[in-house]
């Protein structure tokens, strides 16, 4: 049973296109798992089809019709095939149509692998990745610049403000420090989107970082 | 034809029906239901026409009405002129590709070409961060997916005349909940609003257009 939810304003910004692209892919991810906020969603995207029959017609240019005519037998790009370490768990569709990175591993028992194009990755900008910790692990305590948006994939984890488990969606901001927890249950497979890098707390946890060339 | 369609930006439904698909007018009752509502599901004939048979008539009909519709939506959205029209393109194409994707019974056509723009403009945003990607820009992301299909095609037009008939502010809180993704703060500003006032307006609206599509039902 689904027990975190994107707040409806969130639905509404998802709906129109104007969620970020990583956030979007949350929120997709989440929509997939939820009923109900599908349904909520099916509204807005309601509503955006009444938006557009409704808007100002913008006339295309001249050639518009042509060149888009020419450009119908071109070869259509193929999806990436999602990488064989996902293979064992079951990951969204808007996820499998993603570009996913190699993982790397920050301890053994965690590792990291970024959802973007390689020319995207770097450092200060917003950032999605999946994060993936085993049974009873912590994460380093942190807090973060912006917002970060979390769908859990598989497993559970928890921090301060609850439990969140496979289908749930997390929002944090500048406002949270914390250090999420593996239940002991199980592994844990989250996609996360970041708007900036996270802040680490204790010296040793900063050192990981520098000496890994982590920027998550 | 297509010139005269294209030309005009806006045309009658129509005039494509009495060309391209007879059928509709010859029916048993074409009267009976509303011209909006026929010219709505002429649009669905035009998607499966692609998806069956590659019908590129059927194409250069559904360009001809969505396409301006399209460039004009980017616009609002904050695209310049060129992206708008490129992002027009983009979307036209995606529902050329795609077309076998849409489900008549389950979606609009004018709702599952929105998802399909939406997507877009998603990357769009994150293009004009980074220039450098344009080479992948394109890729993957706006494919419709599942999720986005679950209202059906006649609560949507239901959805559809509610939103019209919704009083003004109302509806522009729904347009501006579209447009950006933080009402706690920006519409908020925009408008020179309370934060508490932006978010009940939304709220209301959403409350009134599922009551009036439940009502309707």
């Amino acid at each position: 049973m689904i027990q975190h939810h994107p707040e409806p304003y969130l639905l509404a910004a998802y709906a129109g296109g104007s969620l970020p692209r990583g956030a979007a892919l949350i929120v997709a991810c989440h929509l997939e798992a939820c009923v109900l906020c599908r349904q909520e969603s099916g509204l807005w995207n309601c509503a955006g089809g009444a938006l557009l029959e409704d808007v100002a017609p913008a006339p295309m240019s001249a050639g518009a019709l042509a060149q888009m005519l020419a450009r119908l037998d071109e070869d259509e790009p193929q999806r990436p095939a999602p990488p064989s370490f996902l293979s064992r768990f079951g990951i969204p569709e808007a996820l499998a149509a993603q570009k996913i990175g190699r993982r790397r591993f920050v301890t053994p028992s965690i590792w990291f692998a970024p959802v973007e194009a390689p020319g995207e990755v770097k450092r200060g900008a917003a950032r999605t990745y999946l994060v993936y910790a085993k049974a009873d692990t912590v994460l380093a305590e942190h807090s973060h610049r912006g917002r970060e948006f979390t769908h859990v994939i598989s497993g559970a984890f928890s921090d301060g403000t609850g439990t969140y488990r496979a289908g749930d969606f997390a929002l944090t901001d500048d406002t949270v420090h914390h250090a999420p927890g593996v239940t002991q249950d199980g592994e844990c497979l989250c996609l996360i989107s970041a708007e900036a890098p996270m802040r680490l707390k204790s010296f040793p946890a900063r050192l990981v970082q520098a000496v890994t060339g982590s920027q998550y | 034809m297509s010139a005269i369609l294209i030309g005009t930006g806006e045309f009658s439904g129509a005039v494509w029906r009495r060309t391209w698909h007879p059928r509709v007018r010859t029916g048993s009752s074409p009267d009976a239901t509303p011209r909006k509502a026929r010219i709505l599901s002429d649009w669905s004939s035009c998607l499966r026409a692609i998806a069956q048979k590659r019908d590129r008539e059927a194409f250069v009909l559904l360009f001809g009405h969505f396409a301006p519709r399209l460039k004009g939506f980017f616009l609002r959205g904050g695209a310049g002129n060129g992206l708008a029209e490129d992002l027009a393109q983009e979307t036209m194409l995606m529902v050329w590709r795609k077309a076998a994707m849409f489900d008549p019974e389950r979606a609009q056509a004018s709702t599952w070409i929105f998802t399909i723009a939406r997507n877009l403009r998603i990357d769009a945003k994150r293009r004009e961060r980074d220039p450098n990607l344009l080479a992948e820009f394109f890729e993957g992301v706006a494919e419709p997916t599942p999720s986005d299909q679950l209202v059906s095609a006649e609560r949507c037009e239901a959805l559809h005349r509610a939103i019209r008939e919704l009083p003004p502010d109302q509806a522009e809180a729904i347009r501006l909940a579209f447009f950006e993704d933080r009402p706690h703060s920006e519409i908020a500003t925009a408008l020179g609003l309370p934060l508490g006032t932006v978010k009940s307006r939304v709220r209301l609206a959403m409350t009134r257009l599922r009551a009036l599509v439940e009502e309707r039902q």
